[in-house]
């Protein structure tokens, strides 16, 4: 009888852990390290951000007449331990940093189909992390992509 | 036998009880800590408390999270209640974070005003440097030379931030200057021999100058180089090099021969 308490409490003991996917688990900042090695993330894509200013070239050269003319785009991703694109985040704001929706929303969601589809994103923990991909408009431009 | 088990019982009860006395313990400061943070977010986000360093302190981890409209607002309040101790913040966040060039320069100018004949070091980097690298990003390169080249004169040539000299060798460049550019890359490296970025700098400007030789000995000698590449882990700075540009170039200079 002692037996079975022990198995049903083992297994209760397991069954408490959970099972959450790769994409629930909390998105660290790209820019801490782990707990206990104190490694850092160092969140990172396969040809840093020449890569990451390729990808984005087509649509710097189709969108020239963006309105507002001036501001700033925030593209947050969250990627999994291995790499793989989770979901992502966008902020828009102008250059008195309120927010705003460039070309009345369209734009952002040129930029989101771009970032979704980057790969070669790689991290040195293992751990669900979250990138900042930041692009400056300026007079009805993407002036950067840093 | 049976003593060797009320031994490992004693030892067993003792390590539960620790256990869970720092359980106790720990969930006790916890609260302690959540209950400050609580009352600190109240204060901050109703505007109600006249701290600035609180204002400045919440707005940081905000901002790196990318929500920079929401950030600023507790930074600006920050500047409202002490602009001299936190203009040079905001203004080193608007350039490095955003790449607010104008807005930045607002901050560094007004802060300067605030402290004559005194040399700020916002975030720790000096306030010429970050003026520099702002009129830089503006690409007014007479106006970064100016400022690089005062940076180096208040620091004193051995004391001044490299890169200066970098920027310098950037600023000549796209002015046309390519044998001041040079020299310029060749100050920073009489400070610092494995300055990458001023290795590549050279190259481009041997280039400009039909000097293929000499660009591809200082392209090679940056590509060795690129692990003391100036980086930081928040951003891009404006002057980073990258090792697939430094290969794309060296690729292009011997299909000229």
């Amino acid at each position: 009888m002692k037996k079975h308490y022990a198995v049903i409490f083992v297994c209760l003991l397991f069954s408490c852990s959970g099972n959450v996917s790769d994409c629930e688990e909390y998105s660290e900042p790209y820019y801490s390290r782990s707990i206990f090695k104190q490694v850092p993330h160092n969140t990172r894509i396969s040809g840093e951000n020449i890569s990451i200013r390729k990808a984005f070239q087509d649509v710097v050269n189709s969108e020239t007449e963006i309105e507002p003319q001036n501001g700033f785009i925030t593209l947050k991703l969250h990627l999994d331990k291995f790499g793989n694109f989770c979901n992502q985040e966008s902020f828009q704001i102008d250059e008195d940093y309120q927010q705003t929706e460039f070309n009345n929303g369209q734009l952002i969601k040129n930029l989101e189909y771009i970032s979704s589809n980057l790969a070669g994103w790689m991290n040195d923990t293992e751990t669900k992390t979250f990138y900042l991909l930041r692009l400056k408009i300026k007079d009805g431009k993407i002036e950067e992509i840093f | 036998m049976k003593k060797f088990f009320k031994i490992i019982g004693i030892v067993i009860g003792v390590v539960l009880v620790l256990i869970i006395g720092l359980g106790i313990y720990a969930n006790v400061k916890g609260n302690k800590v959540n209950k400050y943070r609580q009352e600190l977010a109240q204060r901050v986000e109703s505007f109600k408390s006249t701290d600035s360093d609180e204002y400045m302190e919440y707005s940081v981890s905000i901002n790196k999270g990318g929500d920079f409209n929401k950030g600023f607002q507790y930074l600006n309040k920050a500047v409202e209640l002490n602009p001299k101790s936190h203009l040079g913040y905001r203004g080193w966040m608007r350039l490095r974070k955003l790449r607010d060039y104008d807005k930045a320069l607002i901050d560094f100018d007004k802060l300067d005003s605030l402290t004559p004949n005194f040399v700020d070091a916002p975030w720790g980097e000096n306030i010429d440097f970050l003026r520099g690298e702002c009129y830089f990003g503006k690409k007014d390169y007479e106006k970064a030379i100016q400022m690089f080249n005062r940076n180096i004169e208040n620091q004193k040539e051995d004391w001044a931030d490299i890169y200066s000299f970098v920027y310098l060798g950037l600023c000549e460049y796209e002015l046309g200057n390519y044998e001041n550019a040079i020299k310029e890359y060749q100050r920073g490296l009489n400070q610092f021999e494995h300055l990458c970025e001023a290795y590549y700098g050279m190259a481009k400007a041997y280039y400009k100058l039909g000097n293929l030789e000499e660009a591809k000995i200082n392209v090679l000698k940056a590509e060795v180089r690129i692990q003391y590449k100036r980086k930081d882990v928040y951003n891009e700075f404006l002057n980073e090099i990258y090792i697939e540009e430094l290969l794309e170039f060296k690729e292009n200079l011997n299909k000229h021969g």
